[in-house]
């Protein structure tokens, strides 16, 4: 670690400290400010500031919408970025296995998910969970008889189960690649040692894979995370939030950004919005913080 | 020393972000020319393509070519609406917006699109002259005209003519429901007639056809009414009869594949049925009660933008676009009905059978609302139907905790 | 190593087995991509379980090639795709140098906010990202979009890299320092040749954040020769319609750069890293 000159810092930082004050801070800056007016439809070019009007409808009650999509979307991250990890790891680690040949085939095919655009993929599966006329079911026919099919999308468990096998299909390859990177900067010296030491797999696996893995899963983990909790194509593409079974209530799969589009861009309450942004915002930038604290990634830097 | 630095560039940053917001606050440009001047740019976002668009392209060509110092770019804009509502806030976009009525209350609330009365010499009357009612409410609100009309479009039934003849065709409620029934005991493995249960737009025709409504323009909600009821009990009766889990998608392909014999589709669909090799023919949706049913009317609208820099030439381009001989070629060339009532009647016009076939609808629907309100109701009708067409709550329970999610949408509104 | 039956045998049998498992849950969507792409009438689906169409054809191919603006939205994107790699490179390199190897006050906030940040979607910041790029002039060029996608990806790419330069030994670069080099020449010529996995990583994903993104392009572009690809298919669609054949054929066209990318970029997944290098 050395001092080097603020010039120099600055020349190395600055892109990056530019770039995301324009689009990512700014943005963040904007919508606190919206949050505090009465922005919508009716009061759209000319609006006044009016306090905390709107966090206050936010928290109407602990049965408040709010509340249910936030618990509901958290529910969701929590299953997900374990599956993800899981498939992500074990494909990457299989890829990086001695006895498997031609590799680039392996690797091209596994990373074709991500390659598709999400925007038919999502689509495509959305066909797939047809109750009636859906690959899924007309496989499951056969082996359960002609009438039988899987309420993928209209019961309100299974079509939360749907959009997380579609989720964990369309982001393990994320996991996956960084994870290969990163193999790759463990020296093979090591795995050696361990094995003239006679260390079975599964602990070469614990005691040296993963701890040098943990830098670059963690940030992956963490934005996957927060990726994975502001979903909104997967998941508006394949159930726009449904299934509903009461006009009054958020639907099953209805997670905080997928009720966000829906009330900011149909309902056009942008100042609401704004507030539940921000606050969404707060809640997962607290989260982000603790968990980099926790994990003792940032401790270690500021040697 | 360092700390002092990194405030000091954190607190330039925010005046400067501050210094953006507040210029994105002010308002637009003035709006001159609203005498007419035929010279300039007018730009025309819009969602046509294909063969459609080079019919209307034309007609534009022959407006240039007539005024040469005009020109006319036209903009292809995938998410039409949403974009709009991000540029011309800020003080761009296009002048034009070819879009459908119902954004119209939206748009105006938005200040996004002004009235064009006096210019270019357009005023009620002259509407009243040119347009059929229908398309002239569905472009005027609160009193001021906003948009002109272009073409109008309604669903209706569509049958296919190898699965079922024309005087097989149910023409009432009773008689659609046990079609439905018969045919598919008939028939194992087809459908007699779907659709997307699951919408508010397809299924408005019930809704409306048996007294109910959805929203009024002074946005009073009409959904625990027993029309509304009715309209909902009918539309369960096909639980059953339609695959549960059907939507727009599955009823056209179904419809594609020879496996349905009727579906309630809008005249969008009916090309690539041509090309899906089905020979259907138009009917009119049965009556309920001894009256015709009422789907809802689109009206496909020329708006202009409050930012258009020569708002006269915008409309006196767009008057052309829809007088009477150019709505006859488009309507010829893409087989539309047209909203202009002078080209509706010409004799070239009534030949298209499409045109006669939706057309004959059209004359019984209601205008698509274009009052914002509306824009509260599509949410809670579509999750109403969704919980009644699987079954997860009967039909006053859903329709009670339709309207009080609608009425708390419409005061977001206000 | 144990060279008992099952480390010899078994284990391979196992990992290949679990590959072709995998193998068949990748491609099998995509499979339908594949042939919705080459079925005639614009339907994704046929209802009864038939694997391929009937009447197969390239109409769909033939149509989005020629009858829409489809080569004009494939240069654009490879434009928009390939600046955000270079640019995107370029600033999470020197950003996560910066962070791996320099110490300056306010580093540990830097970081921490870096990562925090992301977490405001980005649906909600569309209308404020447009009025700032109206105001530095970008609107409507692939510049400013190119800016949204690079400032969008760097931070994770910055984390990712520095993670990947903290494994690289200082006592290389302190080794060069001392033997003359600058900073920045110690920078360029020993970590960077050394971290060519976790480069080709962060090439890849600033493509991919550029190349399938359609949501703010669509706000961000202005007028149709700047369109890129997935604007382009998703306007292919209207009112209620989607041409499942153009968009299946386009979607598979768009894939192929991805897949050709990934190819060239993979043979960076060899270890990078020499132990040997600061010996002698």
């Amino acid at each position: 670690m050395y001092r080097t000159s603020l010039r120099l810092t600055l020349t190395y930082l600055s892109p990056m400290v530019v770039g995301v004050g324009l689009i990512s801070l700014f943005p963040i800056l904007y919508n606190v400010y919206i949050s505090f007016t009465n922005q919508n439809l009716y009061h759209f070019r000319q609006y006044s500031i009016v306090g905390f009007v709107n966090y206050g409808k936010l928290f109407q009650g602990l049965d408040a919408d709010f509340f249910i999509v936030l618990g509901r979307t958290f529910l969701f991250v929590a299953i997900c970025i374990p599956l993800f990890l899981a498939v992500g790891m074990a494909a990457a680690m299989a890829l990086n296995h001695p006895s498997v040949r031609f590799k680039p085939f392996w690797r091209v095919a596994l990373i074709v998910p991500w390659a598709v655009p999400s925007y038919i993929t999502a689509l495509v599966w959305k066909f797939f969970f047809n109750e009636d006329f859906g690959t899924l079911n007309q496989l499951y026919r056969v082996v359960a008889g002609p009438h039988a099919g899987l309420p993928w999308l209209s019961d309100p468990t299974w079509a939360f189960a749907s959009i997380v096998i579609a989720n964990v299909w369309m982001s393990y390859p994320f996991f996956m690649i960084v994870i290969l990177g990163a193999l790759q900067s463990i020296p093979s010296e090591l795995y050696e040692a361990a094995a003239v030491d006679g260390a079975p797999a599964w602990s070469q696996f614990r005691r040296i894979t993963l701890p040098l893995l943990r830098p670059a899963i963690l940030p992956a983990t963490i934005l996957s995370a927060i990726v994975t909790f502001n979903v909104l194509n997967t998941a508006y593409l394949i159930t726009k939030g449904g299934p509903f079974i009461s006009a009054a209530k958020p639907g099953a799969t209805d997670f905080v950004m997928v009720y966000a589009f829906r009330v900011a861009f149909q309902l056009f309450n942008y100042s609401y919005i704004a507030a539940f942004a921000v606050v969404i915002f707060f809640l997962l930038f607290t989260v982000t913080l603790g968990s980099l604290r926790f994990t003792g990634l940032v401790r270690e830097e500021a040697r | 020393m360092a700390w002092n630095r990194w405030a000091k560039s954190v607190g330039v940053a925010l005046l400067t972000m501050a210094a953006l917001l507040l210029a994105a606050c002010g308002g637009s440009e003035n709006n001159t020319g609203t005498t007419l001047n035929r010279s300039g740019t007018i730009t025309i976002w819009h969602n046509w393509e294909g063969s459609y668009l080079d019919a209307k392209k034309a007609i534009f060509d022959a407006y240039t070519k007539q005024y040469p110092n005009v020109t006319i770019n036209l903009v292809h804009k995938p998410n039409l609406t949403d974009a709009v509502t991000t540029a011309v806030p800020a003080g761009q976009g296009p002048d034009v917006i070819a879009w459908v009525d119902d954004v119209l209350g939206k748009f105006v609330k938005l200040d996004i699109i002004r009235p064009l009365d006096g210019l270019a010499g357009v005023d009620m009357a002259y509407m009243n002259a040119n347009f059929s009612k229908a398309a002239v409410d569905a472009d005027t609100f609160e009193g001021k005209i906003y948009g002109m009309p272009e073409t109008v479009e309604a669903i209706t039934m569509i049958y296919n003519k190898d699965l079922v003849s024309s005087d097989q065709v149910p023409k009432t409620t009773d008689a659609l429901q046990s079609f439905a029934a018969s045919f598919q005991s008939s028939h194992p493995g087809k459908y007699g007639v779907v659709w997307n249960t699951k919408d508010a737009y397809f299924n408005a025709p019930w809704v409306y056809g048996f007294g109910g409504y959805y929203v009024k323009a002074d946005g009073t909600v009409g959904l625990t009414t027993d029309g509304t009821k009715a309209g909902f009990n009918f539309i369960t009766s096909f639980r059953g009869k339609i695959p549960a889990a059907v939507d727009y998608g599955v009823a056209d392909t179904l419809f594609k594949e020879g496996k349905a014999a009727i579906i309630i589709n809008g005249p969008w669909s009916v090309a690539d049925y041509g090309k899906a090799n089905v020979k259907y023919g138009l009917a009119t949706l049965p009556t309920a009660n001894g009256k015709p049913v009422s789907p809802f009317v689109g009206v496909k609208t020329l708006m202009v933008s409050t930012n258009a820099s020569n708002p006269a030439l915008a409309v006196d381009v767009i008057k052309w676009f829809d007088n009477k001989d150019n709505e006859v070629a488009q309507s010829v060339a893409n087989k539309e009905i047209p909203a202009n009532k002078l080209a509706l009647a010409d004799p070239q016009v009534q030949a298209i059978e499409q045109v006669k076939g939706f057309g004959a609808q059209v004359s019984n629907g209601v205008p698509l609302p274009n009052t914002p309100y509306m824009s509260a109701l599509w949410d809670p009708v579509a999750k109403a139907l969704e919980a009644v067409w699987t079954g997860k709550q009967s039909v006053d329970a859903a329709l009670s905790d339709a309207q009080k999610a609608a009425l708390a949408n419409i005061s977001q509104l206000k | 190593m144990r060279t008992g039956a099952f480390s010899r045998y078994g284990v391979p049998i196992l990992i290949h087995a679990f590959l072709v498992a995998m193998l068949i849950f990748a491609l099998f969507p995509v499979f339908f991509v594949l042939q919705a792409a080459f079925r005639p009438g614009q339907s994704l689906y046929s209802l009864t379980l038939s694997l391929w169409p009937d009447h197969p054809t390239w109409d769909n191919f033939v149509y989005i090639w020629t009858r829409v603006p489809f080569p004009t939205w494939l240069k654009n994107s490879l434009g928009i795709g390939i600046g955000t790699m270079i640019a995107g490179l370029i600033g999470s390199a020197t950003g996560a140098y910066a962070l791996a190897r320099f110490r300056f006050a306010g580093k540990r906030m830097t970081l921490i906010l870096l990562l925090a940040i992301q977490a405001f979607p980005t649906v909600l910041a569309l209308v404020p990202i447009y009025i700032i790029l109206r105001t530095v002039g970008l609107i409507g060029s692939p510049f400013g979009l190119m800016l949204a996608y690079v400032a969008g990806a760097l931070v994770f790419s910055t984390w990712n890299l520095k993670g990947y330069f903290d494994t690289i030994p200082r006592e290389l670069d302190e080794a060069a320092l001392i033997d003359g080099c600058t900073v920045t020449q110690a920078f360029i010529r020993i970590v960077l040749p050394l971290s060519l996995p976790a480069l080709a990583v962060t090439a890849l994903l600033m493509f991919l954040t550029a190349w399938n993104e359609w949501v703010m392009a669509q706000t961000l572009l202005l007028s149709e020769d700047a369109y890129t690809v997935p604007v382009g298919l998703w306007g292919l669609q209207d009112n209620y319609r989607i041409p499942w054949g153009y968009f299946a054929a386009g979607s598979l066209l768009v894939s192929i750069p991805v897949m050709v990318l990934f190819l060239g970029l993979q043979q960076y997944f060899r270890s990078g890293l020499t132990v040997g290098g600061v010996k002698g």
